[in-house]
């Protein structure tokens, strides 16, 4: 019996840790467990949430993608200067365009020339962060368009739409990787891209839609972002693609791929948010707050990594 | 016949492209070309340089530290601040021990772990944040100044005959780290411990304390690159190493080192930190933005690892044999 | 009734090299055919376009009577035939299931009948695997009956199965010729490529012999004869598949007390001075274990090793190597190259510090030590600086081998030494073994093919589940009595 609920603890090790942590701040601080810090976890959670659910379908497709900080500023920014001139329905729909461009790119380097993905798309970042900040001069821009905000803003029974469009992606996202072919197939293909090929897998296509994938999460996320500080700005997506690389990884999704859910990455998301709304209740100095974040980074990635190890060693 | 000079586009393109884009620079700028501007060049490219050493050695041993950018930071905030108790001397000291101490941290936790190429990315960037806050929380946030005529700016404003202080320390730096790479036990070692960590092992090569040599390498690398930029305009911000991990794999990997290990070598890098040092200095002459400019990097970095992968087909974001 | 594979003039080039010669084959229907040939004779190459992965330059295929071009590897699935590789071809992070059902979960319905339909296909082979168990956790024997339910999803007419014994158990070895006969009842015909004459002899009905790109001929079972094949594999009569050897046995030089790890069990044994000690027993029973443990690989060990009669502390392979120990291990890619090296460097790796002096390597006393091993072990490499990777696996073998003689070593371990080695090349490496102990030095020789260790050892043990099992004289002690022994 003990050995049993140990194993249900191993293999749930980001949920028991979540727990923990809530747990915890309930006692350290009487504002933690209030609706209004509570939604204000799930708001903070929602944006960073929806590019991590494109970086979930790329890291279990056995890929990452580092340009999705660049991607999202860019976005917001477009987003926000094309206000004045074009109606909201298509400004969206222009943006989306842009970040599909730039998954497109990545795609094409990496799936078709077979680059490493890793440094193209640590340069593609570094491309787009610079045309964003061409575009903008290096300043922030102000949205025009009231009805902009909104979008990020609004709420239905209580809820920001932020949150509401993470659930349904967390859905939609969950629902394609276990119910579709295209969630099976991505699972052969990180888990073993030569094998899935051999049995007519088309890696390529799979490959190319990972980044796809996510630079349009990324542009969603710009979107919203924007929306909700109805500001456009070229150094908003700075610290985003490793804490969402790092949410996923904590969550339980594997860096080597081939497994992994949409489920497991809400949890890691969760942590990182209740552990942001901690230090701030607590009023622990922002640059402690930082160094915390990487220290839990480096714990939970190396306590992973050396189970992992010991697994193998035993086997 | 095709064949052929597809070969020589891949090995070589890139260095005739660029060849191509500063002659063309220098014939729209003829200021390109001038001495002083060379000199400029060399100097501008010396904290990368001295820094992408490090990041060379621990490439070719098989693994990643993007922790140097919080090293930078943290070690040129302590260097500058200690000036105002102490000698420029023991500043410097205390710096590089620092370098030295953090390398000895990221081979612990990467060893620990057993951590393969694709965990040691992470946890070094984990590092790269916990640096950066520490840089915060030691200066506070502010930047600082070192005190006038200390004699701590001989080391990033002195020269030596013609040549700059800090060409002089990278040039020096590069040497032995060439010398140690291609004529030593040493530096065999740790190519095959890049080549196949395993088999290294069991070939009684000390695999742990290489790990070890190479972070503290590295880390000794990014402390020198800090006084040596601190050093330069007497005085350090807490976040000034911000990107200079990311360079550094860029002027490796423009050189023709792989990041699969095993392979690549100190001149080859080298060669990357002077194109890319080349380019910066061309962009700067003919008035190119700061913000242009990265996308220019961005352009020519995607340019050289596209053209890496030709040449030796391509690979995953982490080496399946790694993780 | 028209034969279910019949191959016409089929041939393919290579850039410089005539993998297939104008191949006429033909595959009765509901056989089992064996192929046998060195390495570099064409099987893989024949069977790689059988199963789509190459096309050929030349020749007609026809199954059943019906010309069919094989375009990919789905095309050659839908046509009826799969093949089983040696290495499998399984995603470890999925399930039986998904494995089996991979690429056509449509056709699967959903996750409940997929995972009915992989049971049903698992039970027809008397294989009582979960289907909704990850590939990772199955054992080699496992992934193969998960690969034959694949090719039986795809109601296969012809399986080709490509080494299937070598890390099976005997026990799962009768297992699978059991279920292999089966399949012939069904009416499945199976072409079984192995390097393992007697199972050919024991299981085919047929063998085809291959050399150099050429089929040479098809025997039926009854007129098969062992010497014969061999000679028509290598283009020569091999009076002798080992070479003969007087016992150079002396004094005892390495005694092992008391040796346990996790996995070992309180293991005693003497080793002498120029004698070669053979090693068996089933995958598993642990002798892989105890190399590393005496080499040092796996530091964790209680027990005492003695050499010379001095007690010597082995806690990783720096301290073997001192101690005068060496290991060829037993998978050469994963362990024992680097394959993007060249020949030299791989050569000298383990023995630095003697081309060394003051940290510095002496370019001079390498280069000569590495030419004077191409030379003394006939390694066929263009040249000292040629990548590893190109040279056959009888000569990355030899590479490996001159590596660990560079170290001066009392004792060489070998585990496995001529697995994935061609039969012309396996008898240089037998005298190169005669040649070491004839100088003085030992052998431990690991091997799971038992006419090669009963040929060449002086003495063999035998191990069981992490001890040893027994001790015998191979002149005079028969392969049934060691099998038995070996099982328990």
């Amino acid at each position: 019996m003990p050995s049993k609920a140990f194993n249900l603890i191993k293999s749930q090790k980001a949920l028991v840790v979540l727990a923990l942590l809530f747990v915890a701040m309930c006692f350290a601080s009487p504002y933690f467990l209030t609706a209004s810090n509570l939604i204000n976890i799930l708001v903070q959670c929602s944006i960073n949430g929806i590019m991590a659910f494109g970086m979930t379908f790329a890291i279990i497709g056995g890929e990452f993608d580092l340009s999705i900080g660049s991607t999202m500023a860019l976005c917001g920014l477009v987003s926000v200067m094309l206000q004045p001139y074009l109606s909201i329905p298509m400004v969206l729909l222009l943006v989306v365009a842009v970040g599909g461009v730039v998954g497109l790119l990545n795609g094409f380097l990496i799936a078709h020339q077979k680059a490493n993905a890793f440094i193209i798309t640590i340069a593609s970042g570094m491309l787009v962060k610079g045309i964003a900040l061409t575009i903008s001069d290096g300043s922030p821009v102000i949205g025009s368009n009231a009805a902009y905000s909104t979008i990020a803003n609004g709420t239905i029974l209580g809820i920001p739409h932020a949150v509401t469009l993470f659930f349904l992606l967390l859905i939609v996202a969950q629902w394609v990787l276990t119910r579709t072919a295209f969630g099976r197939n991505l699972y052969a293909v990180g888990g073993d891209a030569t094998v899935a090929a051999y049995a007519g897998i088309k890696v390529r296509f799979y490959k190319w839609s990972i980044f796809v994938i996510t630079a349009v999460t990324a542009a969603l996320g710009g979107i919203l972002l924007s929306s909700k500080l109805n500001t456009g700005s070229p150094i908003h997506g700075d610290s985003v693609p490793l804490t969402v690389i790092s949410s996923v990884v904590i969550g339980g999704t594997a860096l080597s791929g081939g497994e992994g859910s949409a489920l497991r990455t809400v949890v890691g998301l969760l942590i990182f948010s209740v552990l942001d709304s901690a230090l701030n209740l607590l009023n622990i100095y922002p640059y402690y707050q930082l160094g915390l974040k990487g220290l839990l980074v480096i714990v939970i990635v190396g306590f992973d990594c050396y189970a992992r190890n010991r697994k193998k060693a035993v086997a | 016949m095709n064949g052929k000079i597809g070969a020589i586009l891949r090995s070589y393109g890139l260095l005739l492209a660029m060849a191509a884009l500063a002659l063309v620079v220098a014939v729209i700028q003829p200021r390109f070309l001038s001495g002083d501007n060379i000199l400029n060049i060399m100097r501008q490219l010396s904290v990368l340089g001295i820094v992408s050493l490090g990041m060379t050695i621990i490439i070719i041993g098989g693994y990643m530290d993007l922790s140097i950018s919080g090293t930078i930071s943290l070690v040129a905030v302590v260097v500058i601040s200690m000036q105002q108790y102490t000698s420029a001397a023991l500043s410097v000291v205390t710096g590089l021990v620092i370098g030295v101490v953090v390398g000895i941290v990221n081979a612990a936790v990467v060893l620990l772990v057993k951590a393969g190429n694709g965990e040691s990315l992470i946890l070094t960037f984990g590092m790269q944040t916990v640096l950066q806050a520490t840089a915060l929380l030691y200066a506070k946030g502010y930047s600082i100044k070192a005190p006038e005529g200390s004699s701590f700016r001989l080391i990033g404003q002195g020269t030596v005959g013609f040549l700059a202080s800090p060409v002089l320390i990278f040039l020096a730096l590069a040497l032995i780290l060439q010398l140690m790479m291609s004529k030593t036990r040493s530096g065999r070692s740790i190519y095959l411990t890049g080549g196949n960590k395993e088999a290294a092992r069991l070939c009684g090569i000390p695999v742990s304390w290489y790990i070890g040599g190479m972070y503290v390498i590295t880390g000794l690398m990014a402390a020198a690159g800090a006084i040596v930029l601190s050093s330069r305009t007497m005085s350090a911000t807490p976040t000034m190493g911000t990107g200079y991990e990311m360079d550094a794999i860029m002027a490796v990997v423009i050189g023709g080192t792989s990041l699969k290990g095993g392979q690549g070598s100190v001149t080859k890098t080298i060669l990357g930190v002077v194109l890319v040092g080349v380019m910066s200095n061309a962009l700067n002459i003919i008035g190119v933005t700061p913000y242009m400019q990265s996308i220019v990097k961005g352009m020519i970095m995607i340019a050289a690892v596209w053209l890496d992968s030709k040449k030796t087909g391509g690979g995953a974001a982490f080496a399946k044999q790694s993780v | 009734m028209e034969p279910v594979l019949s191959i016409r003039g089929v041939s393919k080039m290579f850039p410089g090299v005539k993998a297939l010669n104008n191949i006429d084959l033909t595959i009765e229907s509901g056989e089992i055919h064996g192929i046998v040939g060195e390495n570099g004779a064409g099987k893989s190459t024949l069977m790689k376009i059988l199963s789509g992965v190459y096309k050929k330059d030349t020749g007609i295929i026809f199954m059943s009577g019906t010309e069919v071009d094989i375009k990919s590897p789905v095309h050659s699935q839908t046509l009826g035939i799969s093949i089983i590789y040696q290495e499998f071809n399984l995603v470890d992070t999925l399930s039986a299931a998904e494995n089996i059902f991979l690429g056509r979960t449509g056709e699967a319905g959903g996750r409940k009948r997929m995972n009915d339909r992989a049971g049903a296909l698992l039970e027809s082979i008397e294989c009582g695997v979960d289907p909704r168990r990850r590939i990772a956790d199955l054992s080699m024997s496992e992934k193969q009956m998960v690969e034959i339910a694949k090719a039986l999803s795809f109601d296969s007419k012809i399986i080709i199965m490509d080494e299937p014994t070598t890390t099976l158990t005997g026990k799962e070895t009768e297992k699978l010729f059991a279920i292999i006969r089966r399949l012939r009842e069904k009416g499945v015909t199976i072409l079984y490529i192995s390097h393992k004459l007697d199972e050919i002899m024991e299981l085919c009905d047929r063998v085809s012999v291959m050399r150099d790109g050429q089929l040479l001929g098809t025997m039926a079972a009854t007129n098969l004869d062992r010497g014969e094949m061999i000679a028509m594999m290598v283009g020569r009569a091999m009076d002798m598949e080992y070479p003969r050897r007087e016992s150079t046995a002396g004094d005892l030089l390495m005694q092992v007390d008391h040796l346990s790890t996790g996995k070992l069990q309180d293991i005693s044994f003497g080793l002498r001075k120029g004698e070669i000690l053979g090693l068996v027993g089933l995958v598993g029973s642990g002798r892989t274990e105890l190399a590393r443990a005496i080499f040092g690989a796996d530091p964790v060990h209680t027990g005492t090793i003695a050499i010379n009669g001095k007690g010597v502390r082995i806690r990783s392979p720096i301290h073997a190597i001192k101690a005068g120990v060496a290991l060829v291990t037993e998978n050469r890619k994963e362990q024992g190259l680097v394959l993007d090296f060249s020949v030299a460097r791989n050569i000298t790796m383990a023995s630095l510090k003697k081309f060394s002096s003051a940290f510095v390597m002496q370019s001079g006393p390498e280069k000569k030590d590495v030419a004077d091993y191409i030379d003394k072990l006939a390694i066929k490499t263009p040249s000292p600086l040629s990548k590893i990777l190109n040279l056959s696996g009888g000569n990355q073998q030899k590479c490996v081998i001159a590596r660990w003689l560079e170290t001066e070593p009392l004792i060489l371990i070998l585990d496995e030494p001529t697995r994935g080695v061609d039969v012309g090349a396996k008898y240089e490496i037998y005298l190169i073994m005669k040649d070491i102990v004839e100088r003085g030095g030992s052998i431990l020789m690991i091997s799971s093919e038992l006419p090669e260790v009963l040929s060449m050892s002086d003495r063999v043990l035998v191990m069981r589940d992490g001890r040893i099992s027994g001790e015998f004289d191979p002149r005079q002690t028969s392969r049934e009595e060691i099998m038995a022994n070996a099982i328990g």
